[in-house]
């Protein structure tokens, strides 16, 4: 009897000690939004026309920042002390660096503070969704984040909206609560690169794709870009259109696989660099060196590729410039509660130069690499 | 001829065997261009990697343990070894290198499962997790790539003009494993250790010897696996060895050997190797789509590891026949 009296006392206590603590926390939540409000209503008469100007260039979607990749500049300068939290997926991917670069290069040319942050199990969207918890806690102003998943991020999402805290996201949308997504249209991406290979190709030719992990929606919008741009151009044949997981020991096999059947392949679109480097190792292993090779991101490896001519070319997905861009767009809804159209920054646009070939690859290597 | 034959239909890897040439033909039947010699060797080829990973883990499972540890252990060889390579060591040191770094991560291994007594599922899950990290950290999220072209022979050359050193490398790799496994005292201990641990320590069988050479054996295979992966990408990265992933056991089990412990073989590791590699190529050839490719993986795994349990029941009364009289004297009584 005593001890089941001592053990609902605990449970008891310990009801109290979790409830204080999250209604704690919900005060302090609701105070942030208030204090940002009371910060961009003080100084109104210098930042009105700055506001307005900001306003009306984010309205014609031209963005507040000049240049791409590591030279991406802002005219944006806050006069509050915003703090950004920065989420990415793994610590692998270069891609993640890159992003999170951005978001740092982005806070220190707006002079405001950003952390930081990935999940320790790479690649868990649960993970993200606790850091987000975290940082709302820790009372951070805004939230860029390149999600997992984008239906998975969900919960994760609601409470930093319900919190008062925007979330922009990179390259991969939320399905839900966000303030902005940040990238490019992934469909236009594969029908751009596409398009450049018909091109060079002379719009004739036999095609080999390496598709994504099936299922990913990224992989499925760029892969219907691709496949739109070709059959715009009768003579060229898709030969074979497989998965290689977005994986570079997986976009060799199946190209070792592949060119054992179709000896006289032209042209090989991988919806990665990675799977794109691998496809390169399998090409040379077996001698052919004519193939042109194309992939997306247009990461180091497949940069020095380009250089070396192993590889013709690649789409720079301008990972640097992306988190650079969500940056610049959630200090802008901070400071003048400016909303871009649609809740969508398309960035890169086609203002900037998105096939990088020979001609444009000691440039992009020197000045502007998200690497 | 007859003592041939029952020998043959004895062994591990027949039936597995038996499965392997069932799938060739089929699949020899649906596409032309995979009985072509140069489709053979891709496969051989893409086959070796995978081989070499789980060659040591036979042993490992044959002692009824696991190793979950050999992707992330192949990936961490092959990033360290990479960054010497860029930082100026030479070949045969970075080589060596490789293998001792294996031996180390397998001598912890082997330390946590037989002197901490943790149970290997778990001790190998958490060595996992601690070289995936050190992979992770000494990378920073970069990839490598561009090796010097000493180093890559071992992936991409040719020996005697037609044959790639990786299928050369592998076939070295079954030898070894299979006098080691089949024909020296420490193999039949492991395998004794694997039918029934209280058994072998009772008589004088040297436990702790016997899981310490089979998770350094792992782990070293799985280190010369990373230095292969790495040499045949030319590239390095962190998270190189998930595409491997439970592959590694799926292989070894496909061939024959038994998750129990207590039975099977490098050479029905090898045939499981080989499967594996086969079906992704045919569905290559045959162009089936992405969305369908992993039912269809699951599917051959489960026909064929069903193949081979059906068969395992006829070997089982063979094999107590010989080995084992009284416990066959025990049965038959209690029958009666």
């Amino acid at each position: 009897m005593k001890k089941v009296f001592s053990l609902l006392l605990a449970a008891m206590m310990l009801c109290s000690v979790l409830t204080g603590c999250s209604v704690g926390g919900m005060d302090s939540q609701e105070e942030q939004p208030d204090s940002t409000e009371q910060e961009d209503s003080a100084p109104v008469n210098v930042d009105e026309e700055a506001a307005k100007e900001l306003q009306e260039m984010v309205a014609s979607s031209i963005h507040p920042i000049t240049g791409s990749g590591r030279a991406c500049t802002t005219t944006v300068s806050p006069n509050g002390d915003y703090t950004i939290a920065c989420i990415v997926k793994n610590n692998t991917n270069p891609a993640c660096m890159g992003w999170m670069n951005g978001v740092e290069k982005a806070c220190e040319d707006m002079g405001i503070e950003s952390i930081l942050m990935t999940p320790s199990t790479n690649d868990s969207v649960e993970e993200q969704i606790k850091i987000i918890e975290d940082m709302i806690q820790r009372g951070v102003d805004a939230i860029a984040i390149a999600p997992v998943d984008s239906e998975g991020i969900t919960p994760g999402a609601r409470k930093a909206y319900e919190a008062g805290i925007p979330v922009a996201s990179m390259t991969t949308p939320c399905a839900e609560y966000e303030f902005a997504f940040v990238g490019p249209v992934f469909y236009d991406t594969g029908y751009a690169a596409a398009q450049a290979v018909a091109e060079q190709l002379e719009g004739k030719g036999k095609v080999i794709i390496l598709e994504g992990p099936a299922g990913a929606q990224n992989a499925i919008d760029r892969l219907q870009g691709i496949n739109d741009a070709l059959s715009e151009y009768p003579d060229i044949e898709i030969v074979a259109s497989q998965t290689g997981n977005f994986k570079r020991t997986e976009g060799m096999q199946v190209t070792e696989n592949l060119i054992q059947k179709f000896t006289d392949v032209d042209a090989i679109i991988a919806l990665n660099d990675e799977m794109a480097c691998g496809s390169v190792q399998a090409l040379k292993a077996a001698n052919l060196n004519d193939v042109l090779v194309v992939g997306f991101d247009c990461n180091e490896d497949a940069s020095n590729a380009i250089k070396s001519g192993d590889m013709w070319g690649s789409f720079n997905m301008d990972h640097f410039g992306i988190g650079y861009a969500a940056a610049v767009y959630l200090v802008m809804n901070l400071e003048y509660g400016i909303v871009p159209n649609d809740n969508r920054v398309i960035f890169p646009d086609a203002t900037v130069n998105q096939v990088i070939t020979s001609a444009e690859i000691d440039e992009y290597i020197e000045n502007l690499s998200w690497f | 001829m007859s003592h041939l034959l029952e020998k043959t239909k004895e062994s591990r890897a027949f039936y597995s065997f038996l499965g392997l040439i069932i799938l060739v033909i089929i699949c020899s039947l649906t596409s032309s261009d995979f009985s072509k010699i140069e489709n053979y060797i891709t496969i051989f080829r893409q086959a070796s990697v995978l081989l070499v990973l789980s060659a040591g883990l036979t042993a490992v499972l044959i002692l009824g343990g696991i190793d979950l540890s050999v992707g992330a252990t192949a990936a961490l060889v092959g990033c360290t070894c990479a960054l010497l390579l860029k930082a100026g060591v030479p070949t045969w040191a970075v080589i060596t290198i490789g293998l001792c770094m294996g031996a180390v991560i397998g001598t912890l291994n082997g330390f946590l499962v037989s002197i901490i007594r943790l149970p290997a599922f778990v001790a190998t899950y958490a060595t996992n997790w601690i070289v995936k990290g050190l992979a992770i950290v000494i990378m920073n999220g970069q990839i490598i790539f561009n090796l010097p072209e000493s180093f890559t022979f071992i992936g991409t050359g040719y020996l005697f003009g037609q044959m790639p050193v990786l299928i050369v490398i592998a076939l070295v790799v079954v030898s070894i494993c299979y006098v080691l496994y089949q024909k020296t005292t420490i193999g039949r201990d492991i395998f004794s250790c694997g039918s029934n641990l209280e058994a072998a320590r009772y008589s004088g069988i040297r436990v702790k010897r016997a899981q310490f050479v089979a998770f350094i054996m792992s782990s070293m295979f799985a280190g010369l696996a990373g230095l292969l992966m790495t040499a045949r990408l030319n590239a390095a990265e962190a998270s190189m060895g998930d595409s491997y992933g439970l592959n590694t056991v799926a292989a070894v089990v496909i061939g024959g050997t038994s998750m129990l412990g207590g039975e099977g073989g490098i050479i029905g590791t090898m045939i499981g190797s080989i499967m594996l590699m086969l079906i992704t190529n045919i569905m290559n050839l045959l162009g089936i789509s992405s969305f369908a490719q992993p039912m269809i993986i699951g599917l051959v795994i489960i026909v064929m590891v069903f193949f081979d349990s059906i068969s395992r029941d006829e070997r089982k009364t063979v094999r107590r026949g010989v080995a084992i009289p009284m416990n066959v004297q025990k049965r038959k009584d209690d029958i009666g």
